[in-house]
């Protein structure tokens, strides 16, 4: 078992044949995803990446290939479209890979999203990996193997960074979630840590956060009150002065509860064994895991 | 984006902005009204707070200078602002009431230019109530978010679109030494954390983003070398796709070819991180250092920047980097 994803994922990739699209559809065929279709508009009827049909709308495309999920890699001008799109024809998982979408789309889009029965990740995200069973994005499958550690990330670099060092000392990982960089966003820590507390197959989480915004400091209210699986954190931006966005359009300091002191201050004080720099985090990690096991 | 923009783009929104000769104002109030995009609840919020009307020819406000406590109202973007909450708002700022009407109207039109111009905040950072009962905008202020540049010509035409160097993600200048190329924002954060515990800070971060890596290396280590105030460039990549040996064959090649610039400090991981980094150590360039760790990475980087600013004193330094090869 995972989270969010499995062997039984059938996936469309909206925007297939785009350069981008082309690349994160042979990417996850590659990696053995189920991707059924993809849809691109005055598309339709055509065959895509390794013969999978295309199809002008999703609607078409669901009918005709149950899918249950969708990769967005469209421009970020129809990104936004791409989304209701998809929400519209009940996909329940989308991942939304596309960066640059305007900060006021997301917000209409998060205060519509808890009416519709569909959950998005990102957007601006790497997506979601199982290791060893189905891939929705652009995470490199290489870093991840199969495992009992759940990882969520805002950033992808440190989403892949981490699960690549992971790997190569022989700790699996049972979902890799980036969440993605953006001030609004789809999906929060908070939902994947509730996700990661009802997998059986997930053992602990690690979860990657940064400077900007409260979802990490939702996370450690969570995790104090609702988790029982212990939770390790990696918080990086500590050398970000306030003010000025640190290549993630969320990565801002408004506030002095954004900083990545005050957020390792309170992660700590709700349980989570948290670092905010790599060695010490793989220190405090690693140290951990032999009584855990 | 600096003040005349923003009184530009005020003016021609309808809202009532002072000539910046504003002698004739005779203030009965000053106050701040903001309208912004809160994150955590996808609302945006109107808040006020005054300040004393002796604030307005004090150069620099902040939340210090107000009196009393910020007031404010959530709004959501499907149902949009309502006069109730203006008149909220008026009332616990004691605006007398017969400046309501005109207050609700300046509301309106701030929040209505928000949302038009794609703004994440926007501003009347002093607005005043003059004693023959206007309302007069001294200072407007106003962020645009550059995600929605594409689809705002007005605010095109007025400020230009904000540059970067071609196929350059992001750059971010710091008050450091050090140039961070990186392919990603947390590594960015990474990466400049690291420095700091190193004794320095990055100069500018230029993010390559995280595709088509080989196409924006070398415009990225170009862009890096001619920052000012930088001593060293420092390139820390993950790479997913791209093999680092074909990253560190182009990196050895372009060094080669700028034998004359800063030193630069590479450290890979990813796709056959550990072959990139070795072809790096073997190739013997001049100035051209690797580093397995990103906390190596730094330390050399901050040792080169230093060796770099003070020649002579870099042999007694105490903290030297050890391991020079």
């Amino acid at each position: 078992m995972a989270i969010f994803i499995d062997k039984s994922t059938r996936v469309l990739v909206q925007g297939m044949t785009g350069r981008e699209g082309r690349s994160y559809t042979e990417q996850m065929i590659a990696y053995g995803t189920h991707v059924v279709g993809g849809v691109t508009p005055n598309k339709g009827g055509e065959w895509g990446v390794r013969g999978r049909p295309v199809f002008d709308t999703v609607r078409s495309a669901v009918n005709a290939t149950e899918a249950n999920a969708s990769v967005i890699a469209v421009a970020a001008s129809n990104a936004v479209d791409a989304i209701y799109e998809a929400i519209d024809a009940n996909i329940p998982l989308i991942v939304c890979i596309t960066e640059g979408i305007p900060m006021l789309d997301m917000m209409r889009l998060h205060e519509y999203l808890p009416r519709t029965n569909s959950r998005l990740i990102g957007a601006n995200c790497p997506g979601v990996l199982s290791p060893g069973e189905c891939s929705l994005g652009i995470i490199p499958g290489y870093v991840a193997m199969h495992g009992t550690t759940g990882i969520v990330s805002r950033s992808s670099s440190l989403l892949y960074e981490v699960a690549y060092t992971l790997s190569a000392r022989g700790i699996g990982q049972s979902t890799l979630v980036g969440v993605g960089g953006d001030p609004v966003i789809g999906t929060s820590f908070v939902e994947v840590l509730q996700e990661f507390e009802d997998d059986p197959d997930t053992e602990r989480v690690i979860l990657i956060g940064e400077i900007g915004g409260h979802m990490e400091i939702e996370a450690a209210a969570y995790v104090k009150a609702h988790m029982t699986k212990p939770v390790y954190a990696l918080i990086v931006g500590s050398s970000a002065p306030y003010y000025i966005r640190m290549g993630h359009a969320g990565a801002l300091i408004e506030q002095d509860d954004e900083t990545a002191a005050a957020k390792v201050a309170v992660l700590r004080d709700a349980g989570i064994r948290t670092a905010d720099s790599l060695p010490d985090f793989y220190a405090l990690f690693l140290a951990q895991l032999p009584t855990e096991k | 984006m600096d003040l005349d923009v923003a009184r530009e783009l005020f003016t021609r929104a309808g809202l009532p902005v002072a000539e910046p000769d504003r002698s004739q104002i005779d203030p009965l109030l000053m106050l701040r009204l903001r309208v912004s995009n809160d994150r955590d609840t996808s609302q945006i919020v109107l808040s006020a707070a005054l300040y004393p009307v002796s604030a307005y020819d004090t150069p620099h406000l902040d939340a210090s200078s107000t009196t009393g406590d910020t007031v404010g109202e959530a709004v959501r973007l499907s149902i949009g602002l309502h006069d109730f909450q203006v008149r909220a708002l008026a009332g616990a700022l004691n605006i007398p009431e017969n400046a309501w009407s005109d207050f609700i109207d300046l509301a309106h039109k701030l929040y209505t230019f928000h949302i038009q111009h794609d703004a994440l905040h926007t501003s009347c950072e002093r607005l005043a109530l003059t004693t023959s009962n206007k309302w007069v905008v001294l200072e407007p202020r106003v962020t645009i978010d550059s995600n929605a540049y594409a689809r705002q010509p007005a605010v095109q035409a007025v400020s230009g679109a904000p540059t970067h160097p071609e196929g350059i993600a992001a750059v971010i200048e710091l008050p450091g030494d050090i140039a961070c190329v990186v392919n990603g924002a947390g590594l960015a954060m990474l990466t400049i954390d690291a420095l700091a515990r190193s004794g320095n800070h990055a100069s500018a971060i230029v993010d390559m983003g995280s595709s088509a890596l080989m196409d924006k290396l070398i415009p990225a280590l170009d862009f890096a070398q001619k920052l000012p105030h930088t001593r060293v460039v420092l390139l820390n990549c993950f790479s997913g796709f791209t093999r680092c040996v074909d990253i560190a064959n182009a990196v050895i090649q372009w060094k080669r070819e700028h034998l004359e610039g800063l030193p630069l400090v590479v450290r890979f991981a990813g796709y056959d991180g550990d072959e990139g980094r070795s072809l790096i150590h073997k190739a013997g360039v001049i100035g051209l250092y690797d580093a397995r760790e990103i906390e190596e990475a730094a330390r050399r980087a901050v040792y080169t920047a230093r060796m770099a600013a003070h020649p002579a004193s870099s042999s007694d330094s105490k903290d030297s980097y050890g391991d020079l090869h």
